[in-house]
């Protein structure tokens, strides 16, 4: 029986930007198999990106301020030390507990935090287990709480690899010229063994679950991808300044190397599922790999994680999943609902994230319920009272110090435990500034600047810096600023965008762009943002063309940042190059699709083009994702209504002339007498693109003529060149996707509405006399549509023809036809094809 | 190559030749029942060496 198995991968870190070379040079082999039979995207990542909090919200769906894992380290219950976050932190449910309730099976491996294991149907191998010392003479045994069930630690225990087992063949393939090394006075070879072992004994725990367990769902999560990139992406190509070469040389293949083992580690797991599992391949952030990569880490919080990218990787594959096809504005918070949705379970309206229907061939309608939280039942969750133990992991305490994640506790204790209390305080203050819940986020601030030395309080009045700019309270952002300057900090902040900022706020233009212009001066790596902000004043001053260089330069050093993009567009409207705006509109949208302000850009460019249908599609997106604010989007939405409702006056663009290699397009609304006019094309003697898929029905006894690669027009037209010097069906709202790079010839079959409508309506089944108001305004709109687009496309002409007039005066259609179409046809067959008792539904 | 079967813990037999024991990183990313028997071979060698020795 098959069965709807899910398989969730989680590698922390992957980068499309590392992977795309790889792919391209047939080194990730798996994955791209996986990419040929699924769908792939961009995982857009959180504020702030420290994985346990981010992994979380993956498996919950929440954003951390709910979930409540809110850094990589927590206090212990009774404040007398700190430890790695552990479960106890999260307080909602996750996708395993309520897979557990509702009787599915779900194995786990080496999720972060997952420790102690929580007791849900199936295996549970946490976080811990792959967690060893260096030496061979200190290892401890299991701790409690390690694997549930507990009977199963003896199957899996032999299965940890341990560094001192890490040969040189082993480390070869990512340091080939690791027997350079000095190991006395270089310490570079030193975090290889026990990332390497750890990702093994995590790897051969998959292994052995997908090959001796039943299961219905599981997650697995390797963290090799990320820990090689903060020990050796430093090293990665195109070499750093500061860097010595020959270690260049001896490192620079690290990195590749790791993504190279983690597809091979993909291939054996994808040869232990069946066909009918789905695999989804994720990451949770991306990793800096170009020039803003950092050599020496600022002293502030999870410095680490400064290196983390905004966009991570996304690729799922199964029976329901769509193929090669790439999927947009996937977030974090969005797995969580689609996996429940994928095994038919309602998803919780507290939520955070949305189902991914996109990357779903067939779709259903997503379920909900009010919250998962207030189900009463058995979820498989820890009593946390009871499992209260102190946890010790020295090991991973000391792996998080050297990966930068964390700084090496304070050794007066009750130092280390209100560090750690504050610095999650902080991110949790970071959370709700990304939610936008400023009042909330002030607060905590306010609490947190309260606090005496040893915490740095440098970084909470950086924020209220920034939040008092979101709320354009400048002299309160000055204020902060001032007190920010006067504080003794190890942290260099680059304080020129705030003082910029709070210039501009209180119109002192030209004065922020003078420090803003200071600032690029001294600057001496390429810094993306200030060129933007030097765009953004210059396109406020009306300096269009100095604010196009500045934004041009900013996408030249970051070309992944939506807000580049999006600001770019605006300029473009303004120097009057509409299809330029919208180019870069669209692109904003492919890197963070919903993205209000790109959605409301877009808008006005095509608005400007004359395509108001579209242009009202992205006022309508740009106004449903900030509904409350937004009243650009709604008030350019009912100046689209104005427009729109005006009468439609269809106007021909026609030579006569037969055109070299030209298409020949046959086009309208649906029930328009399209058909019949392929009918005739064909009988004429034109050659018709068709593959006679949709059989003649009642609707259209003499055939329908259709093609179906037509439906798929708006993601490959490549077919079109089959098309020269024949005839093919578009129906109306397709033509906008026809490639500028053929000429075409639209007859454009136009049949009074009402009579349009009355066909329909009898065709689906349904009362004829009841006018669907809404599909009129439709069809209206489409019509326009055609209008305003054959304007502005030189290679395109069209020819209105009514319907009724091919059936009352067939033969001055024809005669209009063939000169329209400029070559010789047989008349007499085309008009043979009129059948008059097939004029139904006359109006 | 050392041609040899291996038993794991699920009775589940397994030829050595399928696993790509010429690459040391292609054993480790075959997982569980390759890694049991790169494990169960360093042994077995090191007691031969050991044997031979004496």
């Amino acid at each position: 029986m098959k069965k709807n198995k899910l398989l969730l991968i989680g590698w922390d870190a992957a980068d499309w930007k590392i992977i795309g070379p790889l792919l391209a040079k047939g080194e990730m082999p798996t994955l791209k198999r996986m990419i040929d039979n699924g769908v792939y995207g961009n995982m857009s990542t959180m504020n702030p990106p420290y994985s346990p909090m981010l992994w979380s919200s993956v498996a919950t769906g929440k954003t951390p301020d709910k979930h409540g894992v809110l850094g990589f380290i927590e206090p212990l219950e009774d404040n007398s030390g700190v430890r790695p976050v552990t479960v106890n932190s999260r307080k909602v449910r996750a996708i395993w507990n309520i897979l557990h309730n509702k009787g599915y099976k779900s194995n786990l491996v080496g999720w972060w935090p997952s420790f102690p294991a929580e007791p849900i149907n199936g295996v549970v191998i946490t976080d811990k287990f792959q967690k060893v010392s260096l030496d061979p003479k200190k290892q401890k045994p299991m701790a409690n709480g390690t694997i549930h069930p507990k009977n199963a630690e003896k199957d899996f225990k032999d299965l940890r690899m341990f560094p001192y087992e890490i040969t040189s063949e082993h480390v070869l393939p990512f340091i080939p010229l690791a027997a350079k090394i000095d190991q006395k006075k270089n310490k570079g070879l030193t975090p290889i063994a026990k990332i390497i072992s750890e990702n093994v004994s995590i790897h051969n725990a998959t292994t052995k679950l997908l090959r001796t367990t039943e299961w219905d769902f599981m997650a697995v999560y390797y963290d090799l991808i990320d820990h090689f990139c903060h020990s050796y992406m430093k090293f990665y190509p195109p070499k750093l300044k500061g860097i010595y070469e020959d270690q260049y040389e001896i490192f620079k293949d690290a990195v590749v190397g790791s993504y190279r083992f983690q597809d091979m580690m993909l291939e054996r797991t994808l040869e232990l599922v069946d066909d009918d599992t789905t695999v989804i391949v994720m990451s949770d952030h991306g990793f800096e790999s170009g020039d803003k990569r950092l050599l020496v880490m600022p002293k502030v919080q999870a410095a680490a994680a400064m290196d983390h990218r905004q966009f991570g990787m996304f690729v799922a594959m199964g029976p329901n999943i769509k193929k090669n096809e790439k999927v947009y504005g996937l977030g974090l918070i969005d797995i969580a609902p689609t996996i429940l949705h994928h095994f038919n379970l309602p998803v919780g309206e507290d939520m955070d994230g949305k189902v991914a229907l996109d990357i779903f061939k067939e779709t259903k309608d997503v379920k909900y319920i009010k919250s998962w939280e207030d189900v009463e039942g058995d979820f498989a969750e820890l009593d946390k009272k009871k499992s209260s133990d102190t946890f010790s992991d020295e090991e991973t305490m000391e792996q998080l110090i050297e990966l930068g994640y964390i700084e090496r506790p304070d050794e007066k204790i009750e130092n280390a435990v209100n560090k750690t209390k504050c610095d999650l305080k902080h991110n949790l203050a970071r959370v709700h500034m990304g939610k936008k819940n400023h009042e909330r986020a002030k607060e905590i601030l306010l609490e947190l600047i309260k606090e005496k030395e040893p915490i740095d309080i440098s970084a909470y009045y950086m924020d209220l810096v920034g939040l008092s700019l979101e709320k354009k309270e400048y002299d309160q952002a000055q204020s902060y600023l001032d007190t920010l300057k006067s504080i003794k900090t190890d942290v260099k902040y680059a304080l020129f965008f705030t003082e910029a900022a709070i210039l501009l706020g209180n119109g002192k233009t030209l004065k922020a762009l003078k420090v803003l212009e200071d600032a690029r001066d001294d600057n001496r790596t390429n810094n993306s943002e200030i060129w933007y902000r030097i765009g953004v004043i210059n396109h406020s001053l009306g300096r269009f063309s100095d604010a196009q260089n500045a934004y041009d330069r900013a996408i030249k050093i970051e070309p992944d940042k939506a807000k580049f993009h999006k600001a770019l567009a605006e300029n473009f409207i303004e120097l009057g190059e509409y299809e330029e705006a919208v180019e870069s509109a669209l692109t904003s949208l492919e890197l963070v699709k919903y993205y209000s302000e790109a959605h409301y850009v877009l808008g006005r460019a095509l608005e400007k083009l004359g395509d108001l249908e579209n242009a009202k599609i992205a006022y309508e997106t740009a106004s449903r994702l900030t509904p409350k604010t937004f009243h650009h989007a709604e008030k350019a939405l009912e100046n689209i209504e104005d427009k729109l409702i005006e009468t439609v006056h269809l106007v021909d663009k026609k030579s006569n002339a037969y055109k070299k290699d030209q298409i020949v397009i046959v086009s309208g609304l649906p029930r328009s007498g399209t058909s019949l006019m392929m009918q005739m094309l064909n009988s004429g003697g034109l050659n018709v693109l068709t593959d006679e898929n949709r059989k003649a029905d009642k609707s259209n006894p003499k055939g329908y003529f259709e093609y179906d690669p037509v439906m798929s027009i708006h993601k490959d037209n490549s077919w079109l060149e089959k098309a020269q010097n024949k005839s093919v069906k578009v129906v109306a709202p397709l033509l906008k996707f026809l490639d500028s790079k053929y000429r075409y010839k639209i007859i454009f079959m136009n049949r009074d509405l009402n009579e349009i409508i009355k066909s329909q309506q009898i065709m689906i089944g349904k009362n004829p006399d009841d006018l669907p108001i809404k599909l009129f305004e439709a069809f209206k709109k489409q019509l326009i549509n055609v209008e305003t687009w054959k304007n502005k496309e030189p290679g395109v002409e069209i020819m209105y023809l009514n319907y009724k007039d091919v059936l009352e005066n067939t033969s001055e259609a024809i005669d209009k036809v063939t000169s329209f179409i400029g070559v010789d046809m047989n008349k007499p067959e085309m008009a043979a094809c009129v059948d008059k008792t097939l004029y139904r539904n006359k109006s | 190559m050392v041609k040899k079967k291996f038993n794991n813990d699920n009775k589940l037999t397994i030829s050595v030749s399928d696993i790509p024991l010429e690459s040391n990183l292609g054993l480790l990313a075959y997982g569980d029942i390759a890694f049991v028997a790169w494990r169960e071979l360093k042994k077995q060698s090191k007691k031969d060496l050991l044997d031979e020795e004496k």
